[in-house]
């Protein structure tokens, strides 16, 4: 009996032992191979955002032409709600500057004054009254030249903007080795990789969001369109509503511009596809491109920056 | 006695636990370190393989300096052409009414000087649209010569200071990874920004030089009007200034070879002026758009 148990022991303090010394050898080759796994799920996901970001790109012209659609009856509700409030505003404002007109007007200056506010609010309530017609044709007309100047672009002119993030996408695949077993890949490898994916994803993240952010942007201005012609109507708020009416006109007019950077970035590296007057590398190709982008990105703030003041 | 055996036994066994248990624990540590440490290797070897092919565009630095938009390519001068082909009956509706006004309607002297100054200037802008290839051509040859001749000075290989600033980070690099990933990562994206900027503004230099080329018809049109000369006074400006910026540039890296050279500087010193005409190139452009304004009429 006590053989025996002597024997139990003795198996159990072996097997006590070789744990321990098996932990302490391998314990930490485990810990790595977990981690390993989990940075390869990290970049398996990165690559899907990027590969999803990459289709949203292969619509970029779809994505420039886009204006808001002013026939949809949420935004034109803002924009009626506007005018409601804002027709009541001018009709009593029209009211007072007739009855100053007819009753009250005492000095020449101040009776000039006077018809000139009549005759600006008496335009300005017929234009609020037809701003949404007024913001379509405008909208169409920017439309058909941005259009029109896409119809320039050379063919697959998509993939000048996208060919960075797939290079590095493709570098960072490379280190990873994403196609072999993420137990079997050289320990740690997956790290290196993490800075060019995330590069990779955000160059495309940064110019998708850019060029929704100039649609949002000009669908809040679109609503507030009514309200920039009366402020602008006014000679005390004719500073506010200048500056809303030209950024409403500047933010509209920025995807013709974006579709003249759009053309020129995509024909700028098609040439040197072309002409090979000296041997381009790749990576002076990658630095046009991030160049591209760098360009489209800054466009529309560029556009918007630069044209002010130009409405009297 | 079998008592104490068995204590002694006992005691014998977990004294052997114990240290076979720090021993391995031990033995975890340096095994993480030396995992740690061999994949710290590896991330240098890639990083080092990547600045190595990053680094052969420095071969093509000069050429891309000098590099302007073609003008002959069919693709520019297709849109060249269909630009001023939209603006020549703009000039002639503009001109055709400035002269019915100016014969029949003129009622006012200042409507009636505005229309007589108006008329020239419409007529010598179509000249200079129509003229638009000549003028962007002449532009670029000088940029282009003047670019050329101040390269020709530089005492040492334009790219001698930049692969240098680059093998000498890519020192600091390894030393900062085998001490700490992060610090490695931190530097990687440095000598990466640093490598690639100049040629990112290179590049920028050029395609913006492609859109002010394809668009230099429709500025001198919105330059001839006085209620558009603002926004043609911009793009003109911007046309003439990213022409020379090539100028700029090539004056930069000369003037730093010669600098290094006639000071003799050797070591880190070199090596930051090398990274401070790096840093000059990325910010230059930026310095030249905010001094050179508005020198346009």
């Amino acid at each position: 009996m006590r053989k025996n148990l002597i024997i139990i022991g003795s198996i159990a303090i072996l097997m006590l032992l070789l744990t321990t010394t098996v932990c302490g050898f391998f314990g930490a080759w485990v810990e790595e191979a977990i981690e390993a796994t989990r940075r390869y799920v990290i970049a398996k996901n990165y690559e899907n955002l990027i590969k999803e970001r990459i289709d949203i790109f292969k619509n970029i012209k779809e994505i420039i032409l886009k204006n808001p659609p002013l026939h949809i009856s949420e935004i034109r509700g803002v924009m009626n709600l506007f005018i409601e409030i804002l027709q009541p505003l001018c009709v009593t404002g029209i009211i007072i500057t007739g009855i100053y007109l007819i009753f009250l007007s005492g000095s020449p200056t101040g009776r000039a004054k006077a018809k000139n506010a009549f005759m600006m609010m008496i335009f300005a309530m017929a234009l609020i009254s037809v701003s949404p017609y007024i913001l379509m044709l405008f909208f169409s007309f920017s439309h058909s030249i941005t259009q029109n100047i896409l119809t320039h672009a050379p063919e697959n002119s998509e993939k000048y903007f996208t060919r960075t993030s797939e290079y590095l996408l493709n570098m960072a695949k490379d280190i990873i080795g994403s196609d072999s077993n993420p137990m079997e890949t050289p320990m740690g490898v997956e790290r290196p990789a993490m800075p060019f994916l995330l590069l990779s994803y955000l160059l495309l993240e940064v110019t998708i969001l850019i060029l929704k952010l100039r649609y949002f942007i000009v669908m809040v201005l679109a609503s507030i369109f009514p309200l920039s012609i009366l402020l602008y109507s006014f000679l005390s708020s004719r500073g506010i509503g200048r500056l809303l009416l030209e950024q409403t006109i500047l933010w509209t007019l920025a995807q013709v511009a974006m579709a003249l950077v759009f053309i020129t970035v995509a024909i700028g590296i098609s040439i040197t596809d072309v002409i090979r007057t000296m041997d381009i590398s790749d990576t002076i190709i990658l630095a046009m491109e991030i160049a591209g982008i760098i360009i489209l990105m800054f466009t529309p703030f560029v556009v918007a920056r630069s044209f002010r003041g130009f409405l009297p | 006695m079998k008592n104490k055996a068995i204590k002694l036994v006992s005691f014998v066994a977990i004294a052997l636990i114990l240290s076979t248990s720090s021993s391995a624990m031990g033995e975890r540590a340096m095994n993480q370190e030396r995992i740690e440490l061999g994949w710290r290797t590896i991330f240098i070897d890639i990083m080092h393989w990547v600045v190595s092919n990053i680094m052969g565009i420095y071969d093509d630095l000069e050429d891309f300096i000098l590099w302007n938009p073609p003008l002959g390519h069919e693709n520019i001068s297709r849109i060249l052409n269909s630009v001023i082909g939209i603006l020549q009956p703009l000039y002639v509706t503009a001109i055709l009414i400035t002269g019915i006004y100016l014969i029949f309607l003129s009622g006012s002297i200042k409507g009636r000087i505005y229309a007589r100054n108006l008329l020239p200037r419409l007529i010598i802008s179509m000249f200079v649209v129509s003229l638009s290839f000549v003028i962007l051509q002449l532009l670029f040859n000088i940029s282009y010569s003047i670019t050329e001749e101040i390269l020709k000075r530089s005492p040492v290989g334009i790219t001698q200071i930049f692969s240098d600033v680059t093998k000498q980070s890519m020192l600091l690099f390894d030393s900062a990874t085998l001490v700490s990933l992060e610090a490695g990562h931190i530097f990687f994206l440095l000598i990466f920004t640093i490598t690639l900027g100049p040629f990112i503004i290179l590049a920028l230099r050029y395609l913006i030089l492609v859109l002010f080329t394809l668009i230099f018809p429709i500025s001198i049109f919105l330059y001839t009007f006085n209620f558009s000369r603002p926004a043609g006074r911009i793009m003109l400006e911007q046309t003439l200034i990213w022409t020379f910026m090539q100028v700029v540039f090539a004056t930069l890296i000369v003037i730093t070879n010669l600098g290094i050279s006639v000071m003799g500087l050797h070591g880190d010193l070199r090596i930051i002026a090398g990274i401070i005409v790096f840093l000059l190139i990325v910010i230059s452009p930026l310095i030249i758009l905010f001094l050179i304004r508005r020198f346009l009429p």
